[in-house]
């Protein structure tokens, strides 16, 4: 092949999944290409059919899919038609698979070695294990892992989600590919991590001349990343473009909403409530809790002196990365655990204490809501009976009045009541987390702690559920904790703000303090680590 | 590790008394003994005076407690007794029966392991999804056949009408293979449908897309990721299976007229002979013990994710 013709060319695909008599069109007419060397960033929401089309690249759409019309060459092989077999040499050797979740993308118990030996020799039957295995220390070591002998003989949970993604890389670069298809390979990780992880795959891309389609639905990243970006809309393509011009001058109204929906477009939260101090909802001095080690040992410190308070009818914003203890200070805000040292207010009580009524009535005036509903609810119940149980258990009996309830509560949230008959299994994420919304209104709570509570949704939803927060807490008087490890998304939503790193608080404040002249150096870092920095209007980050 | 494999030997000893117990209760509340079963016969003139006489000799009369205690303390010392029927040794009966379950429980086992290997890869390979749903519903189907109405159909299609393997007059591993083999077709059927379930899991995670991203055939995916991913579970099911094998031993040796413990446990039961019983129950128990302990000890060869933990609680 020469460098000009592109590595991968897709002419006016269709493809359906068909079940049942039914249809649906999954992708309609998409025709695009890349480059050796070269990044195409397919942005598009969830259900726009970009997974599709990087299946159908490699070759493995699900049973249920056909391609009904259109051709793919990848550097210069027709896909389209491929008997299996075929399709297998290809796989691995001239397109491989980056993919988004590195926690489960590796045989569990299996070695690294063994791993990647088997994808070497999926291509190279006959290679010499030993050869493979030194072959692989110095991959390993292109890709950033440290200690690679070591590494070689682990197993995948013995590796943070970063090294398991650098393995991924590995595996899928052993054969030199012309192409790389890349499906959301940092979603599932840190930023800070992903800052790196991103670098990592430019500079192989630029050494091996390897073309990449980059699969995502992080506008900010695909701005910063690709060379050129393409928005898939409900299986069209409704724009592609060279980077810098599509995000400077987008054509379509899609383009535009998709871009004015992201988080760091809106304005950071203005400074509320001229009415003037109220008393604090929450109020956490000096917070300390180790886990205890082996044998009752002190062991690891989760959270080291903590302290911030949260003045009723305001938002609090936790931001920290896996690890940095988050998860330790929501379980002592809950009372789940007690301190070690320092103390945990609420309403005034402290909820390690308090027993019998107080408790209870405690546990009612602080709801919790989950970063992922679809795994919080049973699967089988319906929406009816998921709102019905609060009510149930705070003694609400009658049929009709719980009714009455449920519905008033369904327009609060902006819900259908046609959602009640449906199980929470068949709903959309956006749905879903309206419905775990409303399940914690339902117990008239004062204070609602919500973990990643956007984190899992498409930036369209993502930005209807913060409005949807923002009102629900005037009108309700709500007082939020907003935990997340998106910066963009906490300085529009929160007041204040923590940031927290193994532990321990490294800064605090007024969130637009804290956004604007960071003291703290991991602050500073993360907030460079914001995919898309450069799309925001210099006004809005100082 | 020491203090793990400590744990569960007190925990096994633990089990083997309880149903030592259990058993010796239960054959109490039975009315009549295997003595008045033996000597009521009036064919055998016995008076009254007499049969009492000999109930005394062989302690029939004493209380529960003290018959418990006698045989317990017997069966400490490694005694198990003496048959009320035969008044043979109970270890010499099973000295003699217990080869010819071991065979049947060989090729039963080993067949029925074989038979949910291949199955299952059929039920996941298989080319067209109607096929693969067809397919799954076989296990559920064959658990529901009784084993006496399968043997009895093998015996008169592949003994008699087919001629392919001889069941009158063979001995040893001979004789075990039809039984065996008859009944490893309802012992396959859980394990298959475990196996089968645990797969369909293990098939829907994102790694084994990795590895068809890799250019892996499903064959290879099959054996090299799936099966050892879907094993525990599926030893976990093998363990209690075991139970099956014994129970099924008992009617396979009826149909099949081998003198295993199966058969040997008929008669016990038949003649209310409670040593016999006895020394039968204790042994399947310390079978499932054994063989559920090696299960568990397997478990953490397999997965790697269960070392650590089982070696932080050891600690």
């Amino acid at each position: 092949m020469n460098a000009a013709s592109p590595q991968l060319n897709i002419r006016d695909l269709d493809v359906v999944y068909e079940s049942r008599g039914s249809a649906h069109h999954a992708l309609k007419g998409v025709s695009l290409e890349v480059r050796a060397g070269e990044m195409l960033a397919l942005v598009g929401e969830s259900g726009s059919g970009k997974s599709t089309l990087g299946r159908a690249i490699l070759g493995l759409l699900p049973e249920s899919a056909r391609i009904q019309r259109g051709s793919i060459t990848v550097d210069g092989t027709e896909i389209v038609g491929l008997p299996e077999r075929a399709l297998r040499r290809i796989r691995g050797a001239r397109v491989a698979l980056i993919p988004q979740d590195p926690a489960h993308s590796l045989d569990p118990v299996r070695t690294i070695g063994a791993q990647l030996v088997e994808a070497v020799h999926l291509h190279e039957p006959h290679s010499n294990t030993a050869t493979t295995r030194r072959m692989l220390v110095g991959l390993l070591d292109r890709v950033g892992i440290k200690e690679p002998e070591r590494r070689l003989r682990q197993y995948p949970h013995e590796l943070s989600g970063g090294m398991r993604q650098r393995v991924l890389i590995a595996a899928a670069i052993a054969q030199r590919p012309a192409l790389i298809v890349a499906d959301e390979p940092t979603s599932a990780l840190d930023v800070s991590v992903q800052v790196q992880i991103m670098a990592l795959l430019a500079e192989l891309r630029h050494e091996m001349g390897t073309a990449m389609l980059f699969i995502t639905h992080d506008l900010g990243l695909a701005s910063e990343q690709a060379d050129r970006v393409a928005v898939l809309q409900h299986g069209t393509l409704c724009e592609t473009g060279e980077t810098k011009a599509l995000f400077a001058n987008p054509r379509t109204p899609y383009t535009r909403r998709l871009l004015a929906d992201l988080p760091l477009f809106h304005e950071a939260r203005a400074p509320r409530r001229a009415e003037g101090p109220r008393e604090d909802a929450i109020v956490v001095s000096h917070l300390t809790y180790a886990y205890k080690g082996a044998g009752g040992r002190p062991g690891h410190k989760a959270v080291r002196d903590i302290s911030f308070n949260v003045m009723a009818g305001q938002t609090h914003g936790i931001v920290g990365e896996s690890g940095s203890g988050k998860t330790t200070l929501l379980r002592c805000l809950l009372g789940l655990i007690t301190p070690d040292s320092g103390s945990v207010h609420i309403l005034g009580e402290n909820p390690a204490q308090v027993e019998g009524t107080a408790q209870r009535a405690l546990r009612r005036a602080v709801q919790f809501v989950y970063q992922n509903p679809h795994v919080s609810f049973d699967p089988r119940c319906r929406a009816a009976d998921i709102l019905a149980e609060p009510l149930i258990n705070a003694g609400l009996h009658d049929r009709g009045a719980r009714t009455e309830r449920i519905r008033a509560m369904l327009e609060r949230v902006q819900l259908p009541p046609a959602v009640l008959e449906r199980r929470a299994a068949n709903m959309s994420g956006g749905q879903s987390q309206r419905l775990a919304i409303a399940r914690a209104l339902l117990c008239d709570p004062k204070i609602l702690i919500l973990d990643e509570v956007v984190s899992a949704l498409d930036v369209s939803v993502q930005a209807e559920i913060l409005t949807l927060l923002e009102t629900l807490q005037r009108q309700l008087d709500l007082t939020y904790v907003f935990v997340s490890h998106d910066l963009a998304v906490v300085r529009r939503i929160a007041d204040t703000v923590s940031i927290i790193r193994a532990g321990t608080q490294v800064e605090h404040g007024p969130t637009e303090t804290v956004f604007s002249t960071p003291h703290d150096d991991y602050t500073k870092h993360l907030l460079a680590a914001i995919p898309g920095r450069d799309l925001m209007r210099p006004a809005v980050l100082a | 590790m020491t203090r793990y494999i400590l744990s569960r030997a007190a925990q096994a000893l633990l089990v083997l008394w309880g149903a030592f117990t259990l058993s010796f209760v239960l054959l109490q509340v039975m009315p009549g003994d295997a003595v008045l079963i033996k000597f009521q016969d009036p064919e055998l003139g016995l008076s009254p005076q007499q049969i009492s006489d000999i109930r005394a000799s062989y302690g029939a009369d004493e209380s529960a407690f003290v018959q418990y205690a006698h045989v317990l303390g017997r069966t400490l010392a490694g005694q198990l007794g003496y048959s009320i029927e035969t008044g043979v040794p109970v270890s010499r009966m099973l000295h003699a029966a217990y080869p010819t379950t071991l065979r049947l429980a060989v090729v039963s086992f080993g067949g029925a392991i074989m038979l949910a290997a291949s199955f299952a890869t059929a039920a996941l390979l298989a080319p067209l999804r109607p096929l693969r749903a067809a397919l799954r519903l076989v296990p559920g189907l064959a658990s529901g056949i009784p084993v006496f109405w399968l043997e009895i159909v093998a015996i008169q299609l592949v003994s008699f009408h087919w001629k392919l393997v001889p069941v009158v007059g063979v001995s040893g591993w001979a004789a075990a293979v039809l039984p065996g083999l008859a009944l490893a077709i309802p012992i396959s059927a859980p394990l298959t449908q475990v196996f089968l379930s645990a797969a369909e899991r293990v098939m829907a995670q994102p790694f084994i897309d990795v590895l068809r991203a890799r250019g892996a055939s499903p064959l290879r995916i099959l054996y090299a990721h799936v099966l050892p991913n879907a094993l525990p579970p599926t030893l976990t099911i093998s363990g209690l299976v075991f139970g099956e094998i014994l129970a099924g031993a008992v009617v396979t040796e009826t149909v099949f007229g081998l003198d295993g413990l199966g058969q040997l446990a008929q008669q016990a039961v038949a003649n209310q002979d409670v040593a016999v019983l006895q020394a039968i129950i204790l042994i399947s128990v310390a079978g499932f013990v054994v063989i559920n302990f090696t299960v568990d000890a397997l478990h953490p060869l397999i997965d790697p994710r269960i070392r650590r933990t089982q070696a932080g609680g050891a600690a």
